[in-house]
């Protein structure tokens, strides 16, 4: 029995640092962010930050996650396209985009592959497979990974300029770093 | 005994197992200490927001549809001093341009906007160009009707103020030019 253990143990060791393996365990809290938006149009091509983001990770069984991002809060370094974006994004009217997910606690390995349960404009959808890329420590920890989005999916109408509409496919990154919640 | 003690063991995690033990939550909006303007639904701003982007798409498109005479007009300015059938095709397309420009103007200052909203990026510059262009789209017609009222009257050449026509035609097309480019291209 005590041969098994030790082997198990050994075993597990190894093959932990063979397949870098990230162990992620405990409660997290975002602790900061950077949501990127990328769209284009035909013209020109726009970016707008948020670094307003705010996220919870809860590991039990399996770790759930949910972050926050406002609306409001993204900035494209132009005023009139911000708010032309919150109006087609009916941002006043749900103010908040959510991500939610989950993952096995433990054993992720990075990239860590997870599915995206968005809720944006009042409409939800799943974008799947999402890479996440980790590093860090057992008290902080920094995870990376873009996606694209489809305005379509959330029953967004695309914005045009000169009768010209931007493209469908929106690409989003995200830059987060977490730490271990109290 | 032993029986006993897991019979009433096994009663009381049936009974208060889900208090002892309660599930985990989902996790909420209300765990992340969101402030509550940031959650909060304003369906009145959601409308003002729609009405502004209907009256900028108006603007846009009115905005536009005046540079084409303003342009034109400005390049038949030469001739318009030595012939009279250019000088009304130049005072209509002046007609044109002032109403379309007054028209794209109306509904930009009209548009509802947020309080607390600064312009930033192209939307200031976009501004800014107002201030030059929008008293010139006053002052070049009142300059034209002087010129064209002394060409009329038999003078070879304008004098006084309104003189300065061209020149401000020529401010004018500029930076009415740089204000509309200004919004559609990155700078």
């Amino acid at each position: 029995m005590k041969f098994l253990v030790t082997f198990t143990f050994l075993v597990g060791g190894i093959s932990h640092l063979a397949a870098n393996t990230f162990s992620v365990s405990g409660n997290w809290t975002l602790k900061t962010s950077e949501v990127t938006y990328t769209v284009s149009h035909p013209l020109k091509t726009s970016v707008g930050k948020s670094s307003k983001a705010r996220g919870k990770v809860r590991c039990g069984a399996t770790c759930d996650f949910l972050i926050a991002v406002p609306v409001v809060s993204f900035d494209s370094g132009d005023s009139n396209r911000d708010l032309h974006m919150l109006e087609t994004t009916k941002g006043a009217v749900f103010p908040v985009i959510t991500v939610r997910g989950s993952f096995i606690p433990g054993a992720g390995v990075s990239p860590l592959k997870v599915d995206f349960q968005i809720e944006f404009a009042g409409q939800k959808a799943t974008v799947s497979g999402v890479e996440l890329t980790l590093s860090g420590n057992n008290a902080a920890l920094e995870a990376k990974g873009s996606f694209k989005l489809k305005l379509s999916q959330f029953g967004i109408s695309k914005p045009s300029l000169l009768g010209l509409a931007i493209d469908d496919e929106v690409q989003i990154t995200i830059l987060s770093t977490w730490k271990i919640a109290k | 005994m032993k029986k006993l003690k897991n019979l009433i063991g096994f009663l009381v995690v049936l009974t208060f197992g889900s208090s002892l033990f309660p599930a985990e939550k989902n996790l909420t909006l209300d765990d992340l200490d969101l402030k509550t303007q940031e959650t909060q639904s304003n369906p009145q701003m959601q409308k003002d927001l729609e009405k502004r982007s209907t009256m900028l798409q108006w603007h846009q498109w009115l905005g536009l549809g005046a540079l084409a005479p303003m342009a034109t007009g400005y390049f038949i300015g030469d001739s318009a001093g030595k012939n009279s059938d250019n000088r009304n095709l130049h005072t209509g397309l002046g007609i044109a341009t002032t109403a379309l420009y007054l028209a794209s103007a109306t509904f930009a200052i009209f548009a509802p906007k947020p309080d607390g909203i600064k312009d930033t990026g192209s939307t200031k510059f976009h501004r800014w160009l107002s201030y030059v262009h929008f008293p010139l789209m006053i002052i070049v017609p009142i300059l034209g009707a002087m010129a064209k009222q002394q060409l009329d009257d038999g003078s070879r050449r304008t004098s006084g103020a309104a003189s300065l026509h061209g020149a401000a035609s020529t401010t004018l097309l500029v930076t009415y030019t740089l204000a509309v480019t200004i919004m559609v291209f990155n700078f």
